[in-house]
C-alpha cells in the first residue's frame, strides 16, 4: 500500500476520534488533579402540580414524577429524605442537577435547577454510556459513538506507528521512545 | 512568526510515541469497562490478625506498622470506624487492604481482598493523582503528559490535515459529521 493511503487512512481516523481525544485530554487533566470544575449556583425554579400513587416507596415516588415530567436523569436514593411535611430528592445527569421539594400533602412540587456548566460536562463524558433514564435518541447514540472511537482510535494508532516505522524513523528515536514504552509498562505494573 | 510544518509534525508523533503505551492500556481497559458484564469479577478476601504491643495507636504509628509489613500500594483513606477504631485503607491496583486497630484487644486487623485479572487492569485505568510515593508521582505525571498530548495531537493534526490534504472532500465529511454530533451532545447536556 502506498504512503500517502496510509496517511488518508490514519487522517481519517484521526478526524473521527478528534473531538473525543479533547474531551478525555482535558478530562485527565481534571481528574489528575482532582479539581471540582462543577458549578453549583441555581438558575431556575419552579413549581408544579403533581399526582402519583401516594403507597409507593419514596424512590418510586421520585421515578414516577421524573417519568410524568419528562425529565432525563437519575435518582440517587441516598440523596432521598423524608419528613411529615416534605419529601426532597434529586435528579441528575451530565449537565444539570435539579433539586425538588415535594408536599405530600398537597402535591404540590417544588424545583431549583442547577447547571453544571460547559466544563464539567465535557468532563462528565469521559465516563458516560449513553445510558440515561429518559433521554433522547441523540444521547443514546453515544453508545455506538464510544464503541466507534475506540476501534478507530485503536486503528488511529496502530497506522500512525506503522507511517512512522515504515517511513520515516530514526534509530535514535526506536532506542528513546521504545524505552518509554518500556518504562511505562513496568511503571503500569508497579501500580 | 510563521509556524514549519516539520516542526508541527514532529511534536504530533513525539506526543504520540512518548504516551503510547498508556493509550494502548486505556484503549484495551476501556473494552474491559464498556464489556464489564462479560469478564469475571471474583475476588478473593482474607482476614488476618496481628498482635499490637500497645493500647493506642496514632495514624502515623499505624503508616509506620503498614510500612513495616509491606502493605501493598498506598494510603488512600484514613478514618474511625463505628466502634472508633482508627482504620487505615491502602489500595493498588491487585489489592485493597483495610487495616483496623482494634481498640481494647491491642490488635491488628488485616483484610485483604485481592481482586480478579480485569478488574486490576482497570484499576491500572483509575489510577490517578499525585502523592503515594515514586512509582504514583511519576505515574501522574505521565497522565499529564497524555493529558496535554490528546489535546496536542488534535490541534497539531488538524493543522497538518490543513497543510497536506486540505481540500480532501472525506476529511471534511468526517470532521464536520464528528462536530456536529459532538457538538449538538454537548450543547444538548449543557444548556437543555
Amino acid at each position: 500500500m502506498k504512503k500517502s493511503l496510509w496517511i488518508k487512512i490514519h487522517l481519517y481516523c484521526g478526524l473521527f476520534t478528534s473531538f473525543y481525544l479533547l474531551v478525555f485530554g482535558v478530562s485527565s487533566i481534571i481528574l489528575n488533579h482532582k479539581l471540582n470544575v462543577e458549578k453549583d449556583k441555581v438558575a431556575n425554579t419552579w413549581t408544579t402540580h403533581v399526582s402519583y400513587d401516594p403507597n409507593s416507596t419514596d424512590l418510586d415516588i421520585a421515578l414516577q414524577i421524573r417519568d410524568s415530567l419528562d425529565l432525563m436523569g437519575w435518582v440517587p436514593p441516598w440523596k432521598i429524605k423524608k419528613d411529615s411535611s416534605s419529601l426532597d430528592f434529586e435528579i441528575t445527569h451530565l449537565g444539570k442537577t435539579i433539586d425538588f421539594q415535594l408536599n405530600p400533602h398537597t402535591g404540590v412540587l417544588h424545583a431549583k435547577e442547577r447547571p453544571k456548566g460547559f466544563l464539567a460536562v465535557m468532563h462528565e463524558l469521559h465516563f458516560f454510556n449513553g445510558n440515561v433514564p429518559n433521554a433522547p435518541l441523540l444521547l443514546r447514540t453515544w453508545a455506538v459513538y464510544q464503541w466507534l472511537t475506540l476501534f478507530v482510535l485503536f486503528f488511529s494508532l496502530i497506522t500512525g506507528i506503522w507511517i512512522w516505522v515504515r517511513y520515516s524513523h530514526k534509530t535514535w528515536e526506536l532506542y528513546v521512545f521504545g524505552g518509554i514504552f518500556l518504562l511505562s509498562v513496568i511503571l503500569m505494573l508497579q501500580l | 512568526m510563521r509556524i514549519q510544518y516539520k516542526t508541527v509534525k514532529k511534536i504530533h508523533l513525539y506526543a504520540c510515541l512518548a504516551t503510547a503505551a498508556l493509550l494502548l492500556m486505556f484503549i484495551f481497559t476501556s473494552y474491559f469497562m464498556i464489556y464489564h458484564d462479560q469478564f469475571d469479577h471474583d475476588s478473593v478476601n482474607k482476614t488476618e490478625l496481628f498482635n499490637f504491643n500497645s493500647s493506642s495507636v496514632s495514624d502515623q504509628d499505624l503508616q509506620n506498622w503498614a510500612d513495616e509489613h509491606h502493605v501493598p500500594g498506598r494510603l488512600v483513606k484514613s478514618y474511625s470506624n463505628p466502634a472508633s477504631d482508627p482504620v487505615l485503607e491502602y489500595a493498588n491496583a491487585k489489592v485493597d487492604t483495610r487495616i483496623t486497630f482494634l481498640t481494647g484487644t491491642d490488635q491488628i486487623e488485616v483484610t485483604s481482598t485481592t481482586k480478579g485479572k480485569v478488574d486490576a487492569f482497570v484499576r491500572i485505568h483509575r489510577n490517578m493523582g499525585y502523592g503515594g510515593g515514586f512509582s504514583y508521582n511519576i505515574y501522574a505525571f505521565l497522565l499529564d503528559v497524555l493529558g496535554a498530548s490528546l489535546i496536542l495531537f488534535t490541534i497539531t493534526g488538524i493543522f497538518m490535515w490543513m497543510r497536506l490534504l486540505k481540500n480532501n472532500k472525506w476529511a471534511w465529511i468526517i470532521f464536520l459529521g464528528g462536530l456536529a454530533y459532538f457538538g449538538s451532545v454537548l450543547l444538548y447536556l449543557t444548556f437543555v
